[in-house]
This record gives C-alpha cells, structure tokens and sequence, in this order.
C-alpha cells in the first residue's frame, strides 16, 4: 500500500464492525485483538444491541450443535399461537392452541401404508406449522398447514428427490431436524455403516456436512450472534450430546 | 460570479449548485442529485447554496466518485417522487455500485468513507463500510492493523491472554 489510510473516528469504525460477517464469528475475535478501543467497543452493551439490531432480519448464525440419541424432535411453537406435536408415527398431529387452551387432532397429508415415511414438524417461511416427509429415504415432501376458516387444508409446498441432492451412495436417510428462521433441514444419513448428518439447504439444495459418527436421532442447532467480548470469549462447543 | 453559475438553470428547470472540493474542483449538479447528501439537502433548505458549497475537507478526485455516485442514484429520489422516470434500471445500478467499490484499494475507499459520513450520503456510507468489513473477513489483527493504521497499544501480555481466549479465532 502506498500512503497509509485515512483515520476513521469511532462512529464509521462502528458502523464497519457491525457489518462483519455474521457467518464468522471468528472475525469479530480477532478484531478484538486489534487495539484497546476496538476491543472495548466490541464488547460494549449498546454495540450488541445495534448489532443484533442490524441484524434483525437475518437469522444468528448457527454456532453449533446439540443433539440426542433419544427421541426425535417431535413439536413446534408456530407463528398462530399453538404447539404442535406429532403423534402416532407422524400419522396425526396434535395442535394445542395457546390462547383458547383447546386441543385438536389434525391428520397428517394421506400417505400409502407400504411406505417407509419420517417426519419432521418445521416452522414454515411465513410462520405457521409445516411438515417435512421423507417417504422411502428418497423423496423429500414438505407441507404447509394453512388454516383457513373452518376448512384448514395441507399445501403441498414442494417434492425433492433426495437422491438427486445428497451426494455418493448415502444410506438410508433420516430426517432429524432443522433450523427455525432459516431454511434449513438436517438429514441423517449412512455412509459404509457411519453416520453423517447433512444440512440442506431447502432453496438452493446446498448439501454441507455438519456432524460426522454422532449418533444422533434428533438435532437442534444453536444458533445465536456472538460478539467476543460479551461472552468472556468463550465459543461453546460445536456439539453437544445430551 | 459564482453566484451567478450557481443561479444556472438545466432544460427541466431543475435548479443546479455548484459544489467545490478541497483542491478547488467545481462540480455543477442539480439539486435533486446533490441533496442525497442530508448535509447539503439542509443548505438547500436553508437556502445557504447560491455561492456554491464548499467542501475543504473533500479531495476532488474523492469528490468526482461522490457526484457519479449521486449522478447514478439521482433516479431513484426521482422515482419515488414520481417527477421524473429513473435514469437508470435496479440492476444498471446494482452493477455499477458494484463495480464502484471492487475497484476501490485503501487509502481511496476510506477516504470516500469519510467522504460519505461527512456529507451523510447513507447508501453510499452503507456501501462502502460493508465492502471494508467484507474485506475483514480471514485477517489476522496485524492486518486489519495495516489497513486501519492503527498502533497496537496492547502489551504482549496482554495481547497473549487475548489470543488465549479467543484461541479457536486463531487457528489458521
């Protein structure tokens, strides 16, 4: 570089440090490191609350993993106001409406019985209560329950053909959670007897491997903006088992 | 006689003003695309323009990027005022602001930053802030030192215990 930049007062530096990706915390920690005053500002109150208000309309970046080898995830709290829980092998899902303290049985979109099916209660884009069915390890349904008036009916969303999406010659693949506010979905699936859990990306159907030999039947990201100073520095772990 | 430039008038009968930089420069704009700049969209209101706005601490070549900024992005004020069509398409604009700041290397983008913050020309300052903390991205501190110009002032100690903490940071 020939001549040196410009000074910038504390204001612009400001407004630059809120802008760091916020898929890389690791940027901010060693920004952090930088000098005393970037470091004091990166860790004030009032830097925090504009930069997670900055970032408002986008989801916190997932910073790891919590999973079990138990029960799968099996209930949602939708936009409507009520918790949503599957019953019966995803054959029914019950919804208990938080205002009017009223329980309700919904039947799953019809399925053919020779079927091998997984399901997945999601939150869908506009904040209501959706379905992901794995039917037979390859096809990828999701579901949108959209109640209107007396007559609530499912919409089929979309169809992916797993197959298509995943790559190499995956084994047997399970649906085990995804990431409220994002799109994203995470797949169980088996490669040469281990286990691979896999991220998709519902729009793009980007495939990323996330966790490898965990086990897991039930995955729930932790997802949260993270400032270095805030946290006394300290990044939780990437996965943690229940 | 500068008051007498700035008086000039373009064919849609949009007022214009003269803006003059630090060097000197005199940039002839309209009223439309020099008020994305709040400070001097305040001067017009306060009717403090007629013998040119001077600008001391803008360089003019920084200057001449700010007025093909404004020039570009005058449709859009327009446009939502419904006087005039836009000049220019979204994505016209989206690839010339891109290509705006790609090509912008420091010390030249930080002093259209300043630029920017000086004449609160958001969308520019929001531009131009976002491409140097994308330009963060995978430095280590003694780098992002560099681009800044800034002193560590930590002692080594210091420094270490920080490097401790944050030690998953910096692992490359």
């Amino acid at each position: 570089m020939a001549a040196p930049a410009p000074e910038l007062m504390d204001d612009v530096v400001e407004e630059i440090l809120l802008r760091l990706p916020l898929d890389d915390p690791s940027c901010a920690a060693r920004a952090s490191a930088v000098c005393k005053h970037w470091r004091h500002l990166l860790a004030d109150a009032g830097f925090l609350r504009r930069y997670r208000a900055f970032h408002r309309r986008r989801a916190p970046p997932r910073l790891g993993f919590i999973y079990d080898a138990g029960s799968p995830l099996a209930r949602v709290l939708a936009g409507d106001g009520a918790v949503y829980f599957l019953t019966w092998h995803g054959r029914n899902i019950l919804r208990y409406d938080l205002r009017k303290l009223d329980l309700t049985v919904i039947a799953s979109p019809e399925i053919d019985d020779d079927d091998f099916e997984n399901h997945l209660l999601m939150t869908t884009e506009d904040g209501g209560m959706g379905l992901a069915r794995l039917v037979s390890g390859h096809s990828l349904q999701l579901w949108s329950w959209k109640p209107v008036s007396a007559a609530a009916a499912w919409v089929q969303l979309r169809v992916i053909d797993l197959d298509l999406v995943i790559p190499g010659d995956a084994m047997r693949p399970r649906l085990l959670g995804f990431a409220e506010g994002t799109d994203m979905v995470f797949v169980d699936t088996t490669y040469d007897g281990a286990q691979v859990v896999q991220q998709i990306e519902l729009s793009t159907l980007k495939v990323t491997k996330v966790l490898d030999e965990c086990y897991a039947s039930c995955v729930l990201p932790y997802m949260s903006f993270f400032l270095p100073g805030r946290q006394k520095g300290k990044l939780p772990p990437s996965a943690i088992t229940l | 006689m500068a008051a007498a430039a700035a008086e000039a008038t373009t064919d849609g009968g949009g007022k214009m003003i003269i803006l003059i930089s630090a060097d000197g420069k005199r940039f002839e704009v309209t009223e439309a695309v020099a008020s994305q700049s709040q400070l001097i969209s305040n001067m017009i209101e306060d009717d403090c323009t007629e013998n040119g706005v001077r600008l001391p601490n803008v360089d003019g070549d920084i200057l001449t990027m700010v007025v093909d900024y404004c020039n570009m992005h005058a449709g859009d004020a327009a446009a939502a005022g419904d006087t005039m069509k836009a000049s220019s398409t979204e994505e016209e604009l989206k690839k010339f602001d891109a290509e705006l700041v790609q090509a912008l290397e420091n010390p030249v983008l930080f002093k259209l930053i300043l630029a920017a913050n000086f004449l609160n020309i958001k969308s520019l300052l929001d531009m131009t802030c976002q491409r140097v903390a994308d330009m963060m991205s995978g430095k280590t501190p003694e780098q992002m030192r560099e681009t800044f110009s800034i002193e560590n002032d930590f002692t080594p100690e210091e420094e270490a215990a920080i490097r401790q903490e944050n030690a998953w940071a910096f692992d490359d």
